[in-house]
């Protein structure tokens, strides 16, 4: 193999990781964030099935991808808006309440994408977006093709989770969300309204979810299937133990675990004698693992799952 | 308002809740719901079909509500389900034939309780000494079980005359005895329900477990031996999906497949949520949902409106039944 080759190979592995950790990553980061007001959402994979869905029905009837994004975004609010009313408002258990938006999300979606798609013999598919180079940067041995010749999607989801990086660590809005998940009463004891901070963080937490499962549909894989998060929302629950509830270690968190997903799939398509379901389980034999072992010095938020009551 | 009256309405919400999305896509819902009693009730493969669903739907929240009662969120049973499935597959084919009937049964059946008991060990270890979210852990173990089932299907156990993913069919001896395509795996899932029951309410361990739901914390300064009892609540409720499992198998499919089961891990958990984790009331609550599911798919065959619309139906019901419990308390304090 000559050495251009070997890197290209290196380039794809690492674009294969990377679109993992995108996913999980952006689903993270918005997991983060709710948990950070106080307010557990386990329901995560169902988010992000129906933001795949209807990122991709829309992303498909419109042409656009962009839309296709913001119809994930969309979907994630609408879920996040049913997870925030009755966890915050009616103060509902915080486990089922979130644990039911994923029949709920799984149900929606498939009859959203069943009821668009109804009679279509092959299965709808969108075009690839067209990668948006930058130039020097992409020439780049290795990180070049990874980091710099990707569509702009993969620019706008990193935008996103840099954004509410900064919003929850730098913003008072942010930080007034944080202070509502380690001591609500000295919130409210300033008059500020936890339960408004705190349905406001969830919303925050499945649009971002949405919007993965859009990228995942549009970008990544450009067609819809009913198995196609295959436990990613829940594995970006174990990543927000794992980055310690900070978004960006969350998504370093999330890259090692794309690493994970890649090593399977390289794996498997070199026809080795080790049987493909032990490979596709490797993620989550991984996430379980890792989870078991890890001993993080960072607590989670003390009011984490517990609804605010005077 | 009483809680029987309360679940009517939160029934009726859900209900309407779900025909209106069905009318939002361009269907019928009067038609759906019409099709859908009319599959499970007035047909006797639907009513058979109900029954058959509703037995591991049974078994598996039977598990579910001992341990969402102490506030334990284990959700593995789809993995114990499939571990337990092809545990006693592997037995049933594995005996050699003139093993007596009642023999056979008995080690399918206690093999699959084993080995559901097995795959809920690591979750519950992990629990009960090291504080490992279970939600998350049992979740990823089913993903894990239904590989595995999947592997024996197509290594060891696979039938080589025929070109699908399926094992030979069971020897008719080893399968569970029945009228028709009904089978007594029911009879065993209802006769565990007292056991259960007595689990919950009037033993040890029941008290136990109520004690932690309400404050781990304060149990554990009280002496009780907190991890001890998680543990035994993954275990009994691993063994109970693994039974759930070696019925469907032993009853229903009468060998090993892929798709084998219908959701029946997820779908227990609504059920069990429903009957508000009180073991007896599992059993309307399975009947219910069973006839929810079995009902969509009629719909989907004769008014080609996609089933998973039940899907929604059953988490909405639940939503309200949630919301209809916060309302009360909210207004009696």
């Amino acid at each position: 193999m000559t050495p251009e080759a070997a890197l290209q190979l290196g380039s794809g592995a690492l674009i294969f990781a990377t679109n993992f950790a995108l996913v999980v990553g952006l689903a993270a980061v918005g997991a983060a964030v709710t948990e950070r007001s106080g307010v557990l959402n386990l329901g995560h994979e169902g988010v992000m099935l129906l933001g795949a869905a209807a990122g991709f029905v829309v992303a498909y009837k419109t042409g656009n991808p962009w839309l296709g994004m913001l119809g994930g975004l969309a979907a994630g609010l609408a879920l996040g808006a049913l997870k925030a009313f009755w966890s915050v408002s009616l103060k509902t258990e915080q486990v089922i309440n979130g644990l039911l938006l994923v029949p709920i999300g799984f149900g929606l979606g498939n009859l959203l994408f069943k009821q668009q798609f109804a009679g279509a013999l092959e299965p709808p598919r969108v075009p690839p977006v067209p990668p948006l180079a930058i130039p020097l940067l992409e020439d780049i041995p290795l990180l070049g093709p990874v980091l710099f010749a990707r569509s702009p999607l993969v620019y706008a989801a990193l935008a996103v989770i840099a954004l509410v990086a900064w919003f929850l660590a730098r913003t008072r809005v942010g930080m007034t969300m944080r202070a509502a998940g380690e001591s609500p009463e000295t919130v409210d004891f300033n008059g500020i309204a936890v339960d408004r901070y705190r349905f406001a963080a969830v919303l925050i937490g499945t649009s971002l979810t949405g919007f993965a499962g859009a990228l995942l549909a549009v970008d990544q894989l450009h067609l819809f299937h009913p198995a196609m998060t295959a436990g990613r929302g829940w594995i970006a629950i174990a990543i927000v133990i794992v980055g310690g509830w900070r978004p960006w270690v969350c998504l370093a968190a999330a890259f090692l675990f794309g690493i994970t997903d890649m090593i399977q799939f390289q794996v498997q398509i070199q026809a080795s004698p080790v049987p493909y379901e032990l490979l596709l389980s490797l993620p989550y034999l991984v996430t379980v693992a890792v989870l078991a072992w890890w001993r993080s010095s960072v607590r989670p938020p003390a009011a984490l799952g517990e609804p605010y009551r005077r | 308002m009483s809680g029987a009256v309360r679940m009517a309405l939160a029934i009726a919400a859900g209900v309407l809740v779900a025909a209106g999305f069905i009318a939002v896509l361009g269907y019928d819902p009067l038609a759906a719901l019409r099709v859908m009693f009319d599959t499970v009730f007035r047909s006797w493969s639907g009513f058979v079909d109900t029954v058959i669903q509703a037995t591991p739907l049974l078994l598996v929240a039977l598990g579910y509500a001992l341990c969402f009662r102490a506030r334990v969120w284990s959700i593995g049973g789809e993995g114990q389900f499939h571990l337990g499935a092809a545990a006693a597959g592997a037995v049933a084919l594995g005996l050699p034939a003139g093993t007596p009937a009642a023999l056979a049964l008995a080690l399918a059946v206690a093999a699959a309780a084993l080995a559901g008991m097995a795959w809920a060990y690591v979750p519950g270890w992990l629990r009960a000494h090291r504080d490992v979210n279970e939600v998350v852990s049992t979740l990823m173990l089913n993903f894990v079980g239904i590989l595995v089932m999947s592997w024996l299907i197509r290594t060891a156990l696979r039938d080589p005359d025929i070109p699908l993913l399926q094992t030979p069919a069971f020897p008719e001896a080893f399968q569970l005895p029945g009228i028709g395509r009904l089978h007594a795996g029911v009879l065993i899932a209802l006769a565990l329900v007292p056991a259960i029951a007595y689990l919950a309410h009037a033993s040890a361990l029941g008290a136990r477990s109520s004690a932690i739901g309400a404050n781990p914390r304060a149990s554990r300064a009280a002496g009780l031996d907190v991890p001890g009892t998680i543990m035994a609540l993954f275990l009994v409720s691993g063994a109970l999906a693994g039974l759930a499992g070696a019925a469907h198998v032993l009853g229903a499919t009468h060998r090993l497949l892929v798709g084998l089961s219908n959701d029946f891990g997820y779908t227990a958990v609504l059920v069990a949520l429903l009957a508000r984790n009180h073991p007896v009331a599992v059993i309307p609550a399975a009947f219910l949902f069973s006839a929810l599911v079995v009902g969509a798919e009629g719909v989907q065959v004769e008014l080609r409106i996609p089933s998973d619309f039940v899907r929604v139906l059953m988490g909405v019901l639940v939503l309200f039944v949630l919301a209809g419990d916060a309302l009360a308390r909210r207004r009696a304090p």
